[in-house]
């Protein structure tokens, strides 16, 4: 065991060094650079240009005039050796700075997220199995595929719609503006709660269904299984037999999407995000590629595949834990 | 030395002054006068009686705070009397209130220049009609032949943080700012005349002299409009606090930076200079930032105590407390927030035709209205064919005017506008808006009408008679005449509008393809230097108000002038530079007598050589525009007072600021 996560841990480095390659060339393959991107932003928004001196000295400014591999390895020494992700260009700031801000409320909301999505697929996909092709295996089944099928953000507007037409809420952020700046009390968390709901529930349906789907194919191969029937034959209750076999079985999609979890917390749905004024990292990421800021676009995605790599790593160990099988087979 | 001979405002208040002395009456007089009547549409002072003797002549937080002892009282704060720039109003307001605005994101920071920090030495009207008149220096006065400019401060004028402003924050930024060639690669225009740099002394205290080598006659129109990139402001730089960032005033300057995180002494100074990320940085305006852009999620800014402009009455401005923009990167969710009445004023973002009517219908639930925008452009879309293609045969085919005009009359304008722009508008060349005083009828409508006979007859005399079977015209190597059209994604209704366009090419027997690409995509193909775009698709920017300073479609005057920006290089660096083209005679013409208008003391002799610049563009006819724009619209909430009813948006003039929000406030 010791020996398998030496072994994962090793494989890491290199992993990582080319991960770090791709993303930050990537990110320079669009046409132009920062620069470009900002001189068609301020035009299209008419705000004038800048000049073409003005622009020659900023290009040597950012270092824009380097060939990549040198501007790659200004960034990727000054985070080995300094641990220092560099300034975000649209920002004037430390990228470090900039994902501390974000990183709080992400994480509340990925944690948040995560629960909710266990507390509702786990017992609907137990109930799906059990009660295959009743009225509400179907219920649910239809409901599951349209939250999968439909994109979040297109949710997210049609939300903040209702909830604006129906409940008067302002719209976007966590927080109405009387209670932006307010100091905590129960009405500014009954306010937050309010505005909470929308995205957990959001990024909630397509996880959700996701869960149950899976939850429910494992579990009616499980019930199909000659134990089960074994087990009934000699009289063992039917609930608590489910429970206590075949649905421990049936978890593992549960423990193995815990991975997943840590990179979604760096890169969380930039797009609802992003529709849903939400300050996490997601919209950070996804503007700082759109506007060519290189160093806070490679160093998002350099931590989000570090995470990837160690949440795989995370629910590799945890389903070792749950499911002897899995151990037995390192 | 003579007076500036537009500076009626700074005379008649000069003259007011001296004879009253000062007094409070002298100012009411002055207010009346020094701004233009267009901004009066409400009752001015005059109708309102004699001044409340109880109200209150700065704002009851201030108050508090001076009884406090935390700040010195207004007599203090303020300029002298007779240096305190007095804003006429619609309405006397009263004190309090947040603004709720929005910003998109980092890369909005122009729109909160735009709200919160116009402030240019000189002003233009709230309608943009006339210019010089005071603003952040009392006035402005000229020698006879325009190369001598005297500067008057404010005396008593404060920094937000209560440091005087005087003639030395002048020279900083100018000799230490705009002639450091660390910070600026080449001194700006608004300092050099023919290329030279001018010569900058300070008086006394509240005096400083500009002398220029040559006349520089356009010196008080360009310091009239507002600070930004091309504009640059002569007192924008409080040398108080900035001189600790230059290693030329301070020797530790360069590991002040490093200390700060940053690699040099230029990266840090121009954060430090960005007000809107730099609370620390004092400022001459009405709203100070506390939240920065680049931190959280709420940009906050409080009312400056040192603010200089007061009402007609003496009261200090601003009367609103406190500006809040959220930080709100998708237009869609600040178009929610402005149904939902959220937003007390927003004139940018989601301000489309194609909103107009989600927001007329809000209205009422919002309790906001629409306020009409006057658009300072003279075409919803201009087509710029690349007369400098790097394709030898086709540059010749583009720079033959009657291709050019053939393909102009085979584009069926009404059905654009009919289709396309919902019957707004009029079929219009790139040529002066009609309510310009540049107006040539001949000019906007050459060509314009729809006739594929006289289409075909013109591009057959552009030597392109023959087709091929499927009845395309061929280039005179054979091949069939195809190209594409670049647009960028700013506007929705270019593609369709595109689209029928190359419809009616084809049928007389032109294949051009639209090509809809991303927005840094389309700047990459047509910088000078990359020259790959065939023709592409713009707005027809400038032609009311701004005729003489947005000259992009007259002639190539630089990178945005999309129909030949290696010509425009070769304007732009005096015939110098890697990808410069010398163009033909008629452009250098005009190229020639743009040189000229700034030399030219007088205005009006600056306009004559103008109408020169168009006239050979009329001949030339450069590019194909489509129609004329109608008025776009800002949206105000009904509770917010003084804004006016109408105003002109350029970005020249950092529209809103030249509307005074410093003069809004709520509905008490």
């Amino acid at each position: 065991m010791l020996r398998y996560i030496t072994r994962r841990l090793l494989i890491l480095i290199p992993t990582l060094a080319a991960i770090s390659v791709v993303t930050f060339i990537v990110i320079q393959l669009p046409p132009g650079d920062y620069l470009t991107t900002r001189i068609a932003q301020l035009s299209a928004q008419g705000d004038g240009s800048l000049s073409a001196q003005e622009l020659e000295r900023l290009t040597q400014r950012y270092g824009l005039d380097q060939p990549v591999y040198v501007q790659y390895w200004t960034w990727i020494s000054n985070i080995l050796f300094h641990g220092d992700f560099g300034d975000s260009f649209v920002y004037g700031r430390p990228v470090g700075a900039l994902l501390a801000e974000r990183l709080p409320l992400t994480i509340l909301l990925s944690v948040l997220t995560l629960l909710f999505i266990w507390a509702v697929s786990f017992p609907i996909g137990v109930y799906s199995a059990m009660r295959q092709y009743s009225v509400g295996d179907y219920t649910f089944t239809f409901f599951g595929y349209l939250g999968l099928a439909v994109p979040n953000f297109l949710i997210a507007l049609v939300l903040m719609w209702v909830s604006l037409q129906y409940f008067g809420t302002s719209v976007g952020g966590l927080f109405s503006p009387e209670y932006r700046d307010a100091p905590w009390s129960m009405p500014k968390f009954g306010d937050l709660l309010a505005h909470l709901w929308i995205p957990v529930v959001i990024w909630g349906t397509a996880g959700t269904a996701a869960n149950i789907r899976v939850l429910r194919a494992n579990l009616l191969d499980e019930l199909r299984k000659p134990y089960v029937t074994a087990a009934r034959a000699r009289g063992m209750k039917r609930g608590l037999l489910t429970i206590k076999y075949p649905v421990r079985v049936a978890m593992n999609p549960f423990f193995s999407t815990i991975g997943w979890i840590l990179p979604g917390l760096i890169a969380a749905d930039a797009i609802t995000s992003q529709v849903l004024n939400l300050n996490t990292t997601g919209p950070l990421l996804l503007d700082a590629l759109l506007a060519q800021d290189m160093y806070l676009a490679g160093s998002v995605l350099l931590i989000s595949a570090l995470l990837v790599v160690i949440g795989t790593l995370i629910s590799d160990l945890a389903l070792a834990w749950l499911d002897p099988r899995v151990r037995l087979r390192y | 030395m003579k007076r500036s001979s537009r500076n009626t405002a700074t005379e008649i208040s000069r003259r007011h002054l001296l004879q009253a002395g000062g007094g409070a009456a002298a100012l009411a007089t002055l207010s009346l006068t020094a701004c233009d009547p267009a901004e009066g549409t409400g009752e001015t002072d005059g109708g309102q009686g004699a001044p409340d003797p109880n109200r209150p002549l700065e704002a009851p937080e201030l108050t508090e705070r001076v009884d406090a002892g935390d700040l010195p009282p207004l007599e203090e704060r303020l300029p002298v009397e007779s240096d305190r720039l007095v804003v006429a109003t619609a309405a006397l307001g009263v004190y309090g209130g947040v603004y709720h605005g929005a910003v998109a994101d980092q890369g909005d920071s122009p729109w909160l220049e735009r709200m919160l920090a116009y402030e240019p030495l000189l002003r233009y009207d709230p309608n943009l009609d006339e210019f010089a008149q005071p603003g952040t220096l009392r006035e402005i006065t000229v020698n006879d032949d325009a190369t001598v400019f005297t500067l008057h401060l404010r005396d008593g004028m404060k920094w937000s943080d209560g440091e005087p402003v005087t003639a030395d924050d002048i020279m900083f930024a100018v000799n230490d700012v705009f002639y450091n060639t660390n910070i600026h690669a080449t001194p700006p225009g608004l300092l050099t005349t023919a290329g030279d740099p001018c010569e900058a002394e300070k008086v006394d205290d509240h005096t400083v002299t500009l002398t220029f080598s040559q006349s520089k006659g356009d010196f008080i129109e360009e310091a009239s409009r507002a600070a930004n990139a091309v504009s640059p402001n002569l007192l924008f730089y409080p040398k108080h606090y900035l001189e600790q960032f230059l290693p030329d005033l301070n020797p530790d300057a360069e590991s002040v930076a490093e200390e700060a995180g940053f690699g040099d002494w230029t990266a840090y100074w121009e954060d430090r200079i960005e007000w809107w990320n730099n609370p620390d940085r004092p400022v001459l305006y009405p709203w100070v930032i506390t939240d920065p852009l680049n931190e959280g999620n709420v940009v906050h800014a409080e009312r400056n105590p040192y603010y200089w402009k007061v009402d007609s009455e003496g009261a200090q401005l601003p009367y609103i407390d406190r500006l809040e923009f959220e930080i709100i990167q998708e237009e869609e969710v600040m178009l929610l927030k402005a149904v939902n009445g959220e937003l007390d004023f927003h004139s940018r973002h989601f301000n489309s035709d194609a909103n107009k009517p989600v927001l007329a219908e809000g209205r009422e639930s919002g309790g906001y209205h629409f306020v009409p925008v006057q658009p300072t452009s003279m075409n919803r879309l201009v087509i710029a064919l690349n007369l400098n293609h790097q394709d030898e045969e086709l540059r010749g085919i583009f720079q033959n005017k009657d291709f050019r005009v053939g393909l102009s009359h085979a584009i069926d304008r009404q059905d654009i506008i009919d289709t396309a722009y919902q019957r707004q508008g009029e079929p219009w060349q790139a040529a002066p808006h009609p309510d310009s005083e540049f107006f040539d009828e001949e000019f906007a409508k050459q060509y314009t009408e729809f006739d594929l006979d006289l289409a075909n007859s013109h591009l057959d005399a552009a030597g392109l008679t023959e087709k091929d079977s499927e009845g395309f015209r061929l280039r005179p190597n054979g091949e069939r005449l195809r190209f594409s059209i670049d647009i960028a994604n700013l506007f929705p209704e270019w593609a369709p509008a595109a689209d029928l366009i190359t419809q009616t090419w084809a049928e007389v027997g032109v294949d051009a393809q639209v090509n809809p690409i991303e927005r840094s995509l389309f700047y990459e193909r047509k910088e000078a230097a990359a020259n790959e775009h065939d023709a592409n698709i713009w707005a027809g920017d400038g032609g009311l108000k701004i005729e003489m300073l947005e000259q992009r479609w007259w002639f190539p005057n630089g990178g945005e002038s999309n129909y030949a920006t290696q010509w425009a290089e070769y304007y732009v660096n005096r015939g110098e530079g890697e990808n410069a083209v010398e163009p033909p005679e008629p452009t250098l013409r005009q190229m020639e007598l743009a040189r000229q208008i700034p030399l030219e003391p007088d205005v009006e002799t600056q306009k004559e050589i103008f109408r020169e610049i168009l006239q050979i563009a009329k001949e030339q006819f450069y590019v194909i525009g489509i129609a004329l724009p109608t008025a776009g619209y800002a949206i105000a909430k009904d509770n917010l007072e003084n804004v006016v009813e109408s105003f002109p948006d350029s970005w020249l003039h950092m529209t809103p600021g030249h509307i005074n929000p410093p003069t809004w406030f709520f509905t008490p």
